[in-house]
């Protein structure tokens, strides 16, 4: 069967899909409402609304965490309802093959990470561009920092859409597959301090929390390299005057080596979850 | 030709629980093929593994004379099948959930028409599924399974659950199935459903199969003799040493004898000799219900249809 078909198939089930559209307005109404709101203050009162380029990294990083939320949802409840309705192993019936079955909810999965990626960038530069009318730009639209950064965004919510899409075919069902990303995900940052405490081994493995990667993705730091080693500094001296309590920054290359490993990994353990269990 | 052929196909799951255990079975091309157990006998597991929804601990499945995964996965394309309950997008309409059974199919969706048409649903078509009645559920499900045109049906419980009037439907759904000539292979435990519509059955017990052959065949094994005396209590007692007796039973106040043979005058006679006279002695059809009970029951159940 061809990927077209497949699309074909999982756009007939999303399209009508009512918790699917409410989070995407949810996600694309935030966003325009926040960037309108920006830019009327700019008109009228001619403050910087959504200055760009230097606002990039905070949107970026606005948009990960609306991004986190809103994929989680979305993927979990389009992956974990096939099984709650029986309709995984129907489609199975009717000529799918697991692994057909796997690729189309991975087509949905990266879809998703595609639409509010460009979403975030597409919204972000149209309403930068906006304020800008009128005006002399000394700066482009977009600089390097805020291109890796983009880039960032897109491994991040790549990652997130991994992990939910394990946690949509490991779960029993959409709430039990909702709970166990969201403790997966947001137990972190406590067992990440734990680590560091625990020092030696663990210390050395913290950063490499699946949450510390998607954080660094979107953090200026990772990607500016001397702000990275003015980070690095301070923890240095904070590691000589007594334990750091928060895990060392990652580098870029450690960053997206991590979320590239990780991305393999769940989509691995997503793709081993459906091929191997009765459905 | 064989359509579906199980070589000592075995799940397990866990350690401790063998929901099938070594069954091996065929059937060929044109029966209509009764699958029968209690409940929790291993029917909808066994089928589930020749769907590919269940994965065998061990032992061979070929269907259409093709085995090999890749081969059994293009062979599962000749199928309609429906298992347990029926299972489609809630919130879509019937026609949209038959859209998605064709392009998985890969067939035009020109076939919906005439297979919402065929189960009675066209005019019910852009409901949602979530609206439909259980009755209206297995109609659609019977109609996205033969969408495909598939040589081999296969219907887990198509009746469970189902009002006297929707039996009938699924059952003329069935007969007419039947009469273009394709395979059907049916799960139950409604015996006179199978008995009304069923060529050939295998009966499946705590995972392995007890018996297997066409209908005509397993009700000829035995016959069944009604015997009434004036002292009930005597008789059965008689009737229990009658050797070629395989069960007694008593109803009210007639003794049923399970015979391996038809020789009722030798029964007569049997009894006679241990001073017991009849005053009725005949001779019972035996039921699809009656050689299900004593191959399934672990103790004699007595049986209820009419003498």
């Amino acid at each position: 069967m061809s990927v077209g078909k497949l699309v074909s198939i999982e756009l007939l089930k999303t399209r009508k899909r009512f918790a699917v559209w409410m989070a995407m307005l949810f996600f694309f109404g935030f966003f325009v409402v926040n960037l309108t709101g920006s830019l009327i203050e700019h008109i009228r009162h001619d403050v910087a609304g959504t200055p760009l380029p230097q606002s990039w990294p905070g949107i970026i990083s606005f948009g990960s965490g609306l991004g986190v939320l809103v994929l989680l949802v979305t993927v979990v409840l389009l992956t974990a309802s096939e099984k709650t309705w029986r309709t995984e192993r129907q489609n199975v019936i009717d000529g799918l093959s697991r692994t057909q079955f796997f690729t189309a909810k991975m087509i949905v999965m990266v879809s998703l990470v595609a639409l509010l990626w460009l979403g975030v960038i597409v919204l972000t530069a149209a309403f930068g561009a906006l304020e800008r009318l009128g005006e002399a730009a000394e700066l482009p639209l977009a600089r390097g920092i805020d291109l890796k950064l983009m880039g960032g965004l897109l491994l991040n919510l790549t990652l997130v859409g991994a992990i939910a899409l394990f946690f949509g075919t490991s779960g029993s069902s959409s709430g039990a597959g909702l709970a166990l990303a969201f403790l997966f995900l947001f137990s972190q940052s406590l067992i990440a301090v734990l680590m560091v405490r625990l020092g030696g081994i663990w210390e050395i493995a913290a950063p490499f929390l699946p949450m510390q990667v998607l954080q660094a993705l979107t953090s200026t730091m990772t990607f500016d390299p001397e702000a990275f080693a003015q980070m690095a500094e301070r923890m240095r001296q904070m590691e000589e005057s007594g334990r750091p309590s928060m895990p060392r920054p990652l580098s870029a290359i450690e960053a997206v080596t991590a979320a590239l490993v990780y991305i393999a990994l769940f989509l691995g353990g997503a793709w081993f979850a459906i091929r191997r269990r009765d459905l | 030709m064989t359509i579906i052929e199980t070589t000592q196909l075995t799940k397990r799951y866990g350690r401790s629980t063998l929901a099938v255990d070594g069954i091996s079975f065929h059937v060929e091309r044109g029966q209509v093929f009764g699958f029968l157990g209690p409940n929790g006998s291993g029917k909808t597991t066994t089928i589930g593994m020749l769907l590919d929804i269940i994965n065998p601990s061990s032992g061979d499945i070929r269907l259409f004379d093709e085995y090999g995964r890749d081969e059994l996965h293009i062979a599962r394309r000749r199928i309609g099948a429906t298992l347990e309950t029926p299972n489609f997008y809630p919130y879509l309409s019937g026609r949209d959930n038959l859209r998605i059974v064709a392009r998985i199919k890969e067939i035009p969706e020109t076939r919906i028409d005439a297979a919402l048409d065929a189960v009675g649903l066209g005019s019910r078509q852009k409901d949602q599924f979530r609206k439909y009645s259980l009755g209206m559920k297995q109609r659609l499900a019977i109609a996205g399974a033969m969408m495909g045109d598939p040589e081999l049906v296969i219907l887990d419980e198509p009746a469970n659950g189902l009002d006297p009037e929707g039996m009938r439907e699924i059952r003329e759904i069935i007969q007419g199935l039947a009469s273009d000539g394709r395979t059907i292979f049916v799960s139950s435990h409604l015996l006179n459903e199978v008995e009304r519509t069923c060529t050939h059955v295998a009966i499946i017990k705590q995972g392995r199969i007890v018996h297997q052959g066409s209908i005509a065949e397993l009700t000829a094994r035995h016959a069944l003799a009604v015997i009434r005396a004036a002292d009930p209590a005597a008789l059965l007692d008689a009737a229990r040493q009658y050797p070629a007796a395989i069960q007694v039973h008593l109803e009210d106040d007639s003794v049923l004898v399970e015979l391996r043979d038809d020789d009722l005058a030798a029964l007569n006679a049997f009894v006679a000799s241990r001073g017991v006279h009849l005053s009725y002695l005949a001779p019972r059809n035996v039921s699809l219900e009656d050689v299900f009970m004593e191959l399934t029951s672990d103790t004699p159940t007595p049986s209820r249809a009419a003498v």
